[in-house]
């Protein structure tokens, strides 16, 4: 194949590279106005009062908005279609603040300076209720419930009960038990693009807003609920986007952008800061899960009970969604026969958490995975054995939806990876006895694909040949920079003849694109590439009719390649053939299809890593890492590497420094600036080698799947397997800070 | 105040507040807009520029501090439009993703590759270190810049 | 405009003297790598003077007996200077490890002590050879004091850093430890110098910097490795006092625990740089 398989790069590349790319920070509008806010000082309080006169006294200040002057609906950030039931329990701005960052006031400015000056004379009094900041004490849930008579605190905000099989019998018949309590850390995305959003006023009473975001409907779709007007009256596009990861999904400068853009008139841009990024916007939950394994002297997992209790912040968001998630994660990877789950997601007033890589899946991972190593190392077996065999085999049916996992290749992860790491012998090499301790651990991982069972999962593309001979994409297409646009352009341009580069996709547009989920649940390359190749096909077949005509061929002599529509003996280029239709006055041809998924396989990884441990300082070195993915077939190879060597960043940062805990004490997240919250950074990453099971998925374009949120699931377990076997510890608890190796070592606190 | 600056080449005599950072200036005032703001503590380094050849942070620096200096942008790298050569790589080699860190990660590997020759990778990650990429795990950027000191190197420059 | 605050960037050290024997408040700005970082503010009024065209101020002598580092001189030149290499290692190694390359290349050694933060890479290895300061009084005085006598509110500005010759030892080194291995901000750092007599430590000196608000000698650490040989058993003893070192310095803090352990990490790879070994040698390793 011409374009499918191959290492193109980005087609959005050269703009990139020379900083020509126009952020939404970097645009220029005339009579721009610029917002900036007071923040919630207080982790739960009564707003008493507020005093804009010293803000307002301030030369070059618009306004100031509060609670008071502002609409009051109720609505929730994480919808993707107008009139989705969710608890809608946050406001633009609300009287009583649930968390340490919670939006108090804005002021809009003439510059962001003089804005971020004024709102410092906004003076606020504020009545303190109690706050609840750690996840355990339901009947702190209840006193704080009391104090507030409108506010909403169920508790829990959801629960997920499971049942599969026989669970007590399982575990009576067991040969060995294991249980651990696994802690997984508070994480945030970094993305290098501050949240930013800039709107301005359209004809005809509406609101545009541009918007670097994961899908354009839903950002429509929550501004109209926060502003209680009709969502066709804003018109929104999606800004290039400076990474996401999911920390972008969910709109939070959005309704206020838009409600300031139409209040006065002018465009209006607010743009966060680093601090703000990390105290106002979302953050991966905290989760703290415990699992017993019962398990048959040779490895098989004979029954499993999960119980998981994820901390979701002050704002339900979509955070009702993570135990449903992390079940159906959780039984797609082993063939598990007796199964009882129980998740939980509460309420606290903290900073609200939503999508962030995985959705669940990191979390759920890490228990799973930490605890199925330490049940193989105490009955003596070997990590990869038990995990192949228990993995599922392909067409699998999982026990919660009933769906089939397709094409699942796990176990091929699990060998190809094993042997080109040298696992066996590596495992079995002494781990050292001074200072420092090597060892070797591994983890395996699946992802869903796209939404299905969901109903709304579909997505619609159009390809058309324009008058001046190019392929038009339109699709409301959230590129976040992972080249989901490029690999998109290769597919439509492998059924076309064409290359990736002559396909132009035109950026998501709610008033031009039909609608879409967007980007999310690793669902592009899957879904909205069979949506592309279908579309293509339908394309390729009218070009071929029509070029038929032109070339005065018979259809079955008609080939497109090379960017020709090629009949024996003589071609026209696809320019030729607009020409040529358009001297006749005939539309040029254009396709449409709306694939609606019917299956949502699994997407399969093993993940090696060695890692160093220095026993006297309790610092970790990541030293090796091996990657095996199954990926159907990579459309892009180039690309499918990129996303699991940043992958791998992500979670080497879970397993061993991202923690944006939050004091229990104040409310206060401690970690709110790259000083204090430590990234991976270049000199820390190991030497990584990644292997591609491509073995087809029958469902996905040209046998693709997904790569993008798998990439960074295996990766904390694995590293902390790999710390538990150089030191023969039971670590459990992310990240893997010093102080806790070290009082894993008994060298710390307690010692 | 007027202030007089060599940038890209050219001299800018500007009206500006002398005490705004550099970086401010150079997007705001000028629409240089490819490097970026990402932290404004120097973690980043999606500010970086050259500072009379050497990476610096133009977030920590004030413009009145420029006074003098040759600043050098992503936007003066090459001619305009045309990739040059160590971006070139950086296409090819998938080192880049979204893009906001990548005007800052050029402007760090060009300082580099003016000073060290043949820097090996692990100069390179130490020269990146200051350049926080969190979408590639730096792979890529490191093979995309070792590929240009080589070709660099071949062609005697 | 929402600051009356005036900048001057003057190129030499009379230019700066005539704007210190001024009426208005005078504040200084060298690279600007603390001075900057989000959120802190600049003063209201008043002059702000950049160092970093004052010709008098960069350099570094290394010719005479003392070596004289001009106080605007980037942490960057101390990194890449052979002769300073050459006579303080340490220094320069610590130089290596402050910041990113773009702090480095603004960042200056009198801006590292006059901001005087606990976690200061150069301060500890300065403490070390008992450096001292060339400072310029409000008026034009000139005098030297001790680095652990400047006041960074009223003492002035520091022109230069001079670090004696008699306390430069043939062999020093420095090391650090922070969350993650580079552009980190040191949870603990140590520097050391001494020389070897029939390969024993003689006139062994160590500070380590973290450890509190200011460098913090350890002479007891010093005492266990004076006079002996590098050999596991002096190690052992070595690193048993670090620990109790630490226990005297930040007792009760929540550092406390991690930190009296770490000690004998970050002093093994002190003494393995001193020694010019790795500190994977076996000498280290079976000292555990």
């Amino acid at each position: 194949m011409e374009q499918v398989s191959q290492r193109i790069p980005l087609i959005d590349a050269a703009e990139k590279l020379t900083g020509r790319l126009r952020f939404a920070a970097d645009m220029t509008l005339p009579g721009l106005l610029h917002g900036a806010f007071l923040f919630s000082p207080r982790a739960h309080a009564r707003i008493v009062e507020v005093d804009p006169a010293g803000a307002l006294a301030v030369s070059g200040v618009i306004g100031v908005w509060w609670h008071a002057n502002t609409p009051q609906n109720s609505y929730n950030s994480s919808i993707w279609f107008a009139g989705q039931k969710a608890l809608a329990d946050e406001r633009m701005f609300p009287p009583v603040v649930r968390h340490m960052g919670d939006r108090v006031a804005v002021v809009l400015a003439e510059t962001e300076a003089i804005a971020r000056a004024a709102v410092t004379r906004i003076v606020v009094s504020f009545e303190d209720l109690p706050a609840i900041l750690t996840p355990e004490p339901t009947v702190a849930h209840a006193v704080a419930a009391a104090g507030v008579e409108e506010a909403i605190y169920p508790d829990p905000v959801e629960q997920v009960h499971f049942t599969h099989g026989d669970p007590d019998a399982a575990f009576a018949r067991a040969d060995h038990v294991t249980e651990a309590v696994v802690y997984t850390p508070r994480s945030h995305h970094c993305a290098i693009e501050p949240h930013v959003c800039v709107a301005w006023p359209e004809p005809g009473g509406r609101v545009a807003i541009h918007s670097p975001c994961q899908s354009v409907y839903a950002v429509q779709a929550v501004v109209a609920q926060a502003l209680g007007i009709a969502a066709d009256r804003l018109h929104v596009t999606k800004a290039p986007i400076g990474g996401s990861f999911g920390g972008k999904a969910e709109p939070i400068l959005e309704p206020i952008c838009a409600l300031l853009a139409e209040r006065t008139g002018r465009p209006v841009r607010i743009a966060f800061n680093r601090h703000e990024t990390f105290t106002a916007t979302r953050t991966r939950a905290a989760s703290r899960g415990k699992m017993r394994i019962a398990l048959a002297c040779d490895g098989r997992i004979l029954g499993r009970e999960t119980d998981v209790t994820v901390d979701i912040g002050a704002y339900c968001t979509g955070g009702n969604y993570l135990p449903g998630s992390m079940l159906q994660r959780l039984v797609r990877l082993y063939a598990v026969p007796a199964e009882r789950y129980r998740g939980r997601a509460v309420y606290t007033n903290t900073l609200p958490t939503g999508a962030f890589r995985g959705y669940g899946s990191p979390q759920i991972h890490a228990l799973g995975e930490i605890v199925l190593d330490l049940a193989s190392r105490e009955m003596g077996l070997d990590p990869v054995a038990v995990r192949a065999r228990n993995i599922v085999t392909p067409g699998a049916l999982e026990p919660w939806q009933g769906l089939s996992l397709g094409n699942a290749r796990g176990a091929d992860c699990l060998h190809r990876g094993a042997e080109a790491f040298d696992w066996t012998r590596r495992r079995s090499a002494a781990s050292g006895r001074g200072r420092f301790r090597t060892g070797v651990g591994m983890a395996a991982a699946t992802h869903i694909n796209g939404c299905f069972p969901g109903e709304d999962e579909a997505t619609t593309a159009t390809l058309r040949l324009t008058p001046e001979g190019r392929i038009e994409l339109t699709c409301a297409l959230h590129d976040l920079g992972c080249g989901s646009d490029t690999t998109l352009a290769q597919i439509a341009a492998e059924v076309l003849g064409l290359r990736a580069a002559d396909i132009r996709i035109t950026p998501a547009d709610t008033d031009t694109c039909p609608y879409d989920l967007g980007t999310r649940a690793s669902r592009m390359t899957y879904i909205a590439g069979e949506a592309v190749r279908l579309a293509a096909t339908a394309l390729a077949a009218a070009i071929v009719d029509t070029g038929g005509q032109a070339l005065n061929a018979a259809r079955s002599e008609i080939r497109l390649r090379g960017g020709q529509i090629e009949a024996p003996h003589r071609a026209i280029t696809f320019a030729d053939l607009a020409a040529w239709l358009s001297v006749r006055g005939t539309d040029t041809p254009s396709a449409t299809h709306t694939h609606r998924a019917t299956a949502n396989p699994g997407s399969y990884a093993a993940h090696f890593a060695e890692v160093e441990v220095d026993t006297l300082t309790g610092h970790i070195r990541v030293r090796d890492y091996l990657a095996a993915h199954d990926i159907g077939r990579a459309i892009n190879p180039m690309l499918v590497e990129g996303q699991i060597y940043g992958g791998i960043q992500i979670g080497m940062g879970y397993a061993l420094y991202e923690d944006a805990a939050v004091d229990p004490k104040t409310g206060r997240m401690r970690a709110d600036s790259f000083t204090r919250y430590t990234l991976v950074n270049a000199p820390e990453m190991p030497p990584i080698r990644i292997l591609l099971v491509e073995e087809g998925e029958a469902t996905g374009p040209f046998g693709a799947k997904a790569v993008g949120e798998i990439a960074t699931i295996p990766v904390a377990p694995a590293v902390v397997n790999a710390v538990n076997h150089a030191l023969e510890t039971r670590l459990t608890e992310l990240p893997l800070l010093p102080e806790r190796v070290l009082d894993a070592l008994g060298q710390g606190s307690s010692s | 105040m007027k202030l007089t600056l060599r940038i890209n080449g050219s001299v800018v005599e500007q009206d500006a507040d002398p005490l705004a950072r550099l970086s401010e200036f150079l997007r705001q005032v000028l629409g240089l807009t490819g490097l970026k703001e990402g932290c404004c503590e120097g973690e980043c380094g999606a500010c970086t520029i050259l500072m009379d050849g050497a990476p610096v942070h133009a977030c920590l620096t004030l413009i009145f501090q420029a006074h003098e200096r040759e600043i050098t942008t992503v936007e003066g790298l090459g001619d305009a439009g045309v990739l040059t050569d160590l971006q070139a790589q950086f296409a090819g080699a998938g080192a880049v993703q979204c893009g906001y860190c990548t005007p800052g990660i050029i402007m760090s590997a060009e300082g580099l590759l003016r000073s060290t020759l043949t820097p090996s990778d692990e100069e390179i990650r130490h020269a990146l270190a200051g350049n926080i990429c969190r979408c590639t795990g730096f792979e890529t950027i490191v093979r995309a810049v070792a590929a240009e000191a080589a070709r660099r190197c071949e062609a005697g420059c | 405009m929402l600051t009356a605050l005036a900048p001057v960037r003057p190129s030499n050290l009379a230019g700066l003297a005539s704007l210190m024997a001024g009426p208005r408040p005078v504040h200084f700005i060298a690279g600007g790598t603390d001075l900057l970082v989000s959120g802190r503010r600049l003063p209201e009024t008043g002059v702000i003077v950049d160092l970093s065209a004052v010709a008098e101020l960069i350099g570094i002598d290394c010719s005479g007996a003392d070596i004289r580092i001009g106080s605007a001189t980037t942490v960057a030149s101390l990194e890449a200077h052979a002769g300073l290499a050459a006579r303080c290692a340490a220094l320069a190694q610590a130089a290596a490890e402050c910041g990113s390359v773009q702090i480095r290349n603004r960042a200056t050694i009198g801006g590292n002590v006059a901001n005087g933060a606990a976690a200061a890479d150069l301060i500890p290895v300065l403490a070390l050879v008992g450096a001292r300061l060339e400072v310029m009084l409000r008026g034009g005085v000139r005098t030297e004091i001790a680095l652990g006598d400047f006041q960074p509110k009223t003492g002035g500005l520091i022109t230069a850093v001079v670090l004696p010759g008699r306390a430069l030892l043939p062999r020093s080194a420095f090391a650090k430890l922070g969350a993650r291995r580079d552009l980190t901000i040191s949870r603990l750092n140590m520097a050391a110098t001494a020389e070897f007599v029939e390969s024993r430590f003689r006139a062994l000196q160590i500070v380590a910097g973290a450890l509190g608000p200011r460098p913090l000698r350890l002479n007891r650490a010093e005492e266990a490795l004076e006079g002996r040989t590098l050999d596991p058993d002096s190690l052992r003893g070595f690193m048993q006092v670090l620990s109790t070192e630490v226990d005297a310095a930040i007792p009760g803090r929540a550092s406390h625990a991690w930190k009296r352990r770490a000690i004998r990490g970050v002093g093994l790879d002190l003494i393995a740089r001193l020694c010019g070994l790795s500190p994977r040698d076996p000498v280290f390793e079976e000292a555990l």
